[in-house]
């Protein structure tokens, strides 16, 4: 028979009774795309396709890995995705497109800059 | 239409034991308290299940939630601070088992 410890069954997420470091209040600024995300659970929400326990569970479920190296309204994205996956908003081939499209955007940006760099650097040096 | 609730099986004041069980799925029953006793200080009212709705489900009939007190020496066997200082946690209906009575 296999010993199973069962503190195997504690979320990661559930962190209530266990010993922890002193944490600091972190006041920042959210950046732009956090502010989007959280926009985008609202809206998704009031059009009744994201409840709180769905996000929370997508979250509490991605795995130890990921839920601790993801800052929050990246577990955020992370879980909508899965959500909205399983909701059939859409299908997982559309979603890489999409994704593949935002890659190449930032790829084209990057070069973008790159260049207008070089062109200054050409520039100042005649 | 909505399913009717049932009447809380527990009172303010009755002793009730958190139950000693570790689904997987969302669970809003922290784990650190499983299988401890506490008092019952409130029913919360009737509320549907988040482990229901965590998976798109709708919950019905609505159960009832109740906040358990619990005693900060139930759950750290070193504890050193007032023995009366106490813990709250607010548990669903189907969390709860009666002391002396543990289910099957």
């Amino acid at each position: 028979m296999i010993e199973r410890d069962l503190t195997e069954f504690r979320g990661v997420h559930d962190l209530g009774g266990l010993l922890n470091e002193p944490f600091a209040p972190d006041e920042h600024e959210y950046e732009p795309w956090e502010k989007r995300v959280h926009a985008m659970r609202e809206l998704l929400a009031s059009k009744g396709l994201l409840r709180v326990d769905e996000l929370r569970r997508a979250v509490e479920g991605m795995g130890e890995e990921k839920y601790k190296r993801l800052s929050y309204y990246e577990q955020w994205v992370w879980a909508m995705s899965q959500v909205m996956l399983e909701r059939g908003l859409f299908t997982d081939a559309e979603f890489g497109a999409c994704i593949e499209q935002v890659q190449q955007r930032t790829l084209a940006e990057r070069l973008g800059t790159q260049a207008e760099r070089l062109g200054t650097q050409t520039q100042g040096s005649d | 239409m909505a399913v009717p609730s049932q009447d809380p099986k527990f009172e303010p004041g009755e002793t009730v034991r958190i139950r000693n069980a570790y689904p997987i799925g969302h669970c809003r029953t922290p784990f650190y308290i499983r299988g401890l006793s506490g008092k019952v200080e409130r029913i919360c009212g009737h509320f549907p299940n988040p482990e229901e709705l965590a998976y798109g489900r709708d919950s019905q009939p609505a159960l009832p939630l109740y906040r358990v007190r619990i005693c900060m020496t139930e759950i750290w066997s070193d504890y050193s601070g007032p023995s009366q200082d106490t813990v709250e946690v607010e548990v669903f209906e189907h969390w709860l088992e009666h002391v002396g009575h543990p289910n099957p």
